[in-house]
């Protein structure tokens, strides 16, 4: 069989998409060749990011991550809430051994198979040469930053900042001449591609990104158990390899921007987690109250599991 | 009949009204957006994600009028030297084939607003708009299109004289 | 092979319906239902839900109806007659007078706009019906707009160059940089064609009439409204207050004021450029979901990938790789839209690059230029489609205008090749 897999990431070389080619080639080893998985980089098919897990569901792909699910599958974006985890390690130690029933459920009744999360490095604040170095989140005050969900933009909302939704293409004017100040973004990610325009950059994470990794349900039960349990462990492993080796690369593009191009690294501040979630507890509420009940008692019960006030 | 004609007409026109409607809004809300982000400190929220609603709706709700209107492109200059008889019929099949891929076309934009409508999609934005609010446009548009289409079919235009640039261009050709 | 088969099959019912008259939406749009269809039977349709839902919900081409409208506003206001008038004082001299107003705006206007097709649909809209009344030879002006158009996407800002850094995970402002001298030379060799295809036959161009009284304060007078608004757009851009998609909304909105103020059109008028507006955009748009699919059936046939593989085969050297690049994008080129070329090949070819130790930034600059061509060549071609729609000339006339482009442009990728550093000087000093 032909599967098709696809993800948000567009960089061929990025651990993401080289993961993705690790599953397809273990997937075509076990079932000796009967699936052959092709994997098409983030951009190459017109379907957007917000339409990967609807399009899986579907059958019209077959496999992929995808990370824009809150429009989908409201209730899981209640993980990437700014200040409910404090690093990718905390999510994965305390967050989704928790979330991890709720969400299997949640895709399961979209035919949706989930074989567990990776994360992007963190995601940090970066400042255009223009813009003053952030030394605490409260420095943002008055001041524009670009977002690209709607739970930082609440963040930035609550802080006193000016959140600015702009398409990609308008990203590197816009850092250029000064019409927004700030990015949220990995170092690895927007870091390399805006690499000119920026300046400064913090290293406290904003908010924990989650990837989800998928498949359609039918093309899952297609495969017999013991091929099941073999991917799947597989992509356990797999997803393992993604996060460490987004974390090295992310680690040396920082370094190289700070030795190379100059640019002045905030100092982690180990307050800035506790600042976040004392002014986003009456925004996760408001989360919580759009979304329904449902979104109320899972939020209810993941603040108690991480003793969050 | 008649009224049901009549009925057309008067829905293909407000559906181009309509997108006049967003493409002038779209312009006014940008300048709203940039006054109040550079004055005032503060933004929209919708800016992004409106475009390309706005792009949707200027497609779907401009087709029908676009057809009515015999402004949706083609290359014409092997018909336009074909006689009036032979290129009657060969307009005839090529409508034919247009509506449906039209009809195919307008298939799936029904299927992607029923999804939409059972999987409860909202937009993964600020605003959380839900999706089917502007995937509506794009039925409506699409099944007009071919309501036009069809009615060209039954009551064909009447040949006209080709206009002096498509003589022109004949003449260099030639 | 047998994807090679289908894929081709679906450019020859694409291309003999176009010629034989259907839609070009239709037609192109068919070729790619045609192809899926027979490559992965009737499921693979579902995908046309996601298609036509990711391709038309875009805010990047936003641009391209606001622009438009900006366009026609000028136009129905007299501020573009006003604009010719004046500019005719100024360049009385040069051979082939407004034509090479054509080619100049559109690079001032590149600095705003990001897009080829908007570029074109811009200029164009004010320039061809003005020209054609002036007595142009209306194939060079056509050719003049949807070759300069190109430059929308050369001189930076540009989505094209964006996208690429994305899959190359290279600093978007050195991309830019390296389209900055590419672009301005294009521009000329542009401009340098038009003069030597007047002085060659001045027919082509009217004479132009001969200087009035204080010629210079008139005609400055005159250019100001349209200029001045090119100036207020560029401006707002490089002062930060709009951002280049933005500064499409922005630009229609002062178009209309300045419309209202200076050339006090019936009401009416504006309704007509809001309507004229949406004809032209909705069937370029229309042609966009229809090459939309044809990308997506392109792409799942995995053709792109064996003919990479078997170029990569052949196991050529530096140069002869290169032609066969170039070959190859501009067959692609007239199948696929711009963004199309770019994600389709990109990621295979990125190793292959870096095996042959060749510079990304100079092969992305290389790459623009190649998906400049593709915008001039149909099937798929949209500068085409946009200037026919905007001057009725046919599409004909429109070919034949652009096809010494097609030559000047390739004369660019040959000098790119020979002199690497037109395009890599400027990155390197940042
Ligand atoms: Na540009
Ligand atoms: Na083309």
């Amino acid at each position: 069989a032909e599967w098709k897999c696809y993800t948000y990431q567009a960089a061929p070389a990025s651990p993401v998409n080289a993961g993705l080619k690790k599953m397809a080639e273990k997937l075509k080893e076990i079932t000796n060749g009967e699936v052959n998985m092709t994997c098409n980089v983030g951009g190459s098919l017109p379907i957007d990011a917000n339409s990967i897990a609807p399009a899986i569901s579907d059958g019209v792909l077959d496999f992929g991550s995808s990370s824009t699910v809150s429009g989908y599958v409201p209730l899981a974006s209640v993980g990437i809430l700014p200040g409910m985890f404090s690093s990718n390690a905390d999510y994965d130690e305390n967050g989704w051994p928790f979330l991890k029933p709720m969400i299997e459920a949640e895709f399961d009744k979209r035919n949706i198979k989930v074989f567990g999360v990776y994360h992007y490095p963190p995601q940090v604040i970066l400042g255009s040469k223009k813009a003053p170095p952030l030394n605490s989140f409260s420095d943002l005050k008055g001041r524009t930053i670009r977002v690209s969900n709607p739970e930082v933009a609440e963040l930035a909302k609550a802080i006193g900042a000016i959140p600015v939704t702009l398409p990609t293409p308008d990203v590197s004017a816009a850092l250029q001449r000064g019409t927004v100040e700030y990015v949220v973004t990995a170092y690895a990610a927007g870091g390399r591609l805006w690499r000119d325009f920026f300046g400064s950059g913090t290293q406290d994470a904003v908010y924990v990104t989650v990837s989800y990794i998928l498949m359609n349900k039918d093309r899952w039960e297609s495969l017999t158990s013991e091929q099941q349990s073999q991917f799947q462990e597989f992509v356990d492993e797999t997803r393992k390899w993604i996060i460490s080796s987004q974390e090295e690369d992310n680690s040396v593009a920082m370094n190289e921007f700070q030795e190379k191009d100059g640019w002045v690294i905030s100092p982690a501040n180990p307050d800035s987690l506790a600042q976040i979630r004392e002014i986003m507890s009456p925004v996760w509420d408001q989360w919580a109250k759009e979304r329904g009940p449902e979104a109320e008692d899972i939020l209810q019960k993941l603040k108690a599991h991480l003793g969050h006030k | 009949m008649r009224a049901l004609n009549a009925a057309l007409d008067w829905l293909v026109l407000f559906c181009a009204i309509l997108a006049c409607v967003a493409i002038a809004g779209m312009s006014v809300l940008i300048v709203i957006e940039v006054i109040l982000r550079s004055v005032f400190s503060s933004t929209l929220y919708l800016i992004e994600e409106f475009s390309g609603y706005m792009v949707l709706a200027i497609m779907a709700l401009g087709l029908p009028y676009c057809r009515e209107k015999n402004a949706l492109l083609t290359v014409d200059f092997f018909i336009s030297r074909m006689g009036p008889h032979l290129r009657r019929r060969v307009e005839f099949v090529y409508g034919l084939v247009s509506i449906a891929y039209c009809i195919l076309i307008d298939w799936y934009v029904i299927q992607l607003l029923m999804k939409s409508i059972q999987r409860d999609l909202t937009a993964a934005s600020v605003m959380r708009t839900p999706l089917w609010i502007p995937q509506m446009l794009l039925p409506i548009g699409i099944t007009l299109l071919c309501l036009v289409m069809i009615r060209k079919l039954i009551i064909p235009d009447p040949i006209k004289v080709p206009d002096p640039g498509a003589e022109l261009a004949i003449r260099e050709v030639e | 092979m047998y994807e090679i088969i289908t894929v081709s099959l679906g450019m020859i019912v694409s291309i003999s319906l176009l010629l034989a008259g259907m839609p070009i939406a239709v037609s192109v749009g068919l070729a790619g239902v045609l192809t899926l269809l027979l490559n992965e039977g009737f499921n693979s349709l579902n995908a046309v839900t996601f298609i036509i839902w990711g391709s038309i919900n875009n805010a990047s081409l936003s641009s391209l109806p606001l622009f438009v409208l900006m366009a026609e506003f000028m136009l129905r206001s007299g501020m573009s007659d006003s604009y010719y008038a004046g500019m005719s004082q100024f360049i009385r001299k040069a051979p082939g007078g407004l034509l090479q107003t054509n080619i100049a705006s559109c690079a001032l206007f590149a600095a705003i706009s990001g897009s080829s097709v908007a570029t074109a649909a811009a200029i164009g809209g004010v320039a061809i019906p003005r020209q054609r009344k002036d007595g142009y030879d209306l194939s060079m002006a056509c050719g003049s707009i949807a070759a300069g158009g190109t430059l929308g996407i050369l001189i930076p800002p540009s989505i094209v160059m964006i996208i690429y850094a994305t899959f190359s995970e290279l600093s978007v402002a050195r991309l830019f940089a390296a389209g900055m001298v590419p672009g301005l030379l294009l521009t000329g060799m542009f401009m340098a064609y038009i003069a030597i295809r007047c002085m060659i036959n001045p027919s082509l161009a009217p004479k132009m009439p001969p200087a009035e009284k204080g010629w210079f304060w008139i005609g400055l007078k005159n250019v100001s409204p349209m200029l001045g608004l090119m100036v207020v757009i560029l401006g707002a851009i490089f002062m930060g207050i709009a951002t280049p998609t933005e500064a499409a909304g922005v630009g229609a909105f002062l178009a209309a004021v300045i419309a209202w103020f200076v050339g006090r059109p019936p009401l009416r008028a504006f309704g007509q450029a809001l309507m004229n507006t949406i004809l032209i955009s909705s069937s370029i748009l229309f042609i966009v979901i229809g090459a939309f699919i044809f990308n997506y059936a392109i792409q799942t046939a995995g053709i792109t990938q064996q003919l990479t593989q078997w170029v990569i085969s052949l196991d050529l050297n530096v140069i002869a790789f290169l032609v066969a690049m170039l070959l190859f994008y501009i067959v692609l080129g007239c199948l696929v839209d711009s963004i199309g070329m770019i994600v389709m090949t990109v990621p295979l070819l990125l190793p292959i690059l870096n095996a042959y130790n060749i510079d990304l930034i100079w092969f992305g600059v290389v790459l623009v230029v190649a998906v400049e061509l593709g915008q001039v060549t149909p099937p798929v071609g949209i500068n085409l489609y946009v200037v026919d729609q905007i001057s009725k000339a046919g599409i004909a006339t429109v070919i034949r205008g652009v096809a010494p482009y097609f030559g000047i442009i390739i004369l660019l990728l040959v000098l790119l090749t020979m002199f690497p550093s037109i395009a890599t000087w400027l990155p390197s000093t940042m």
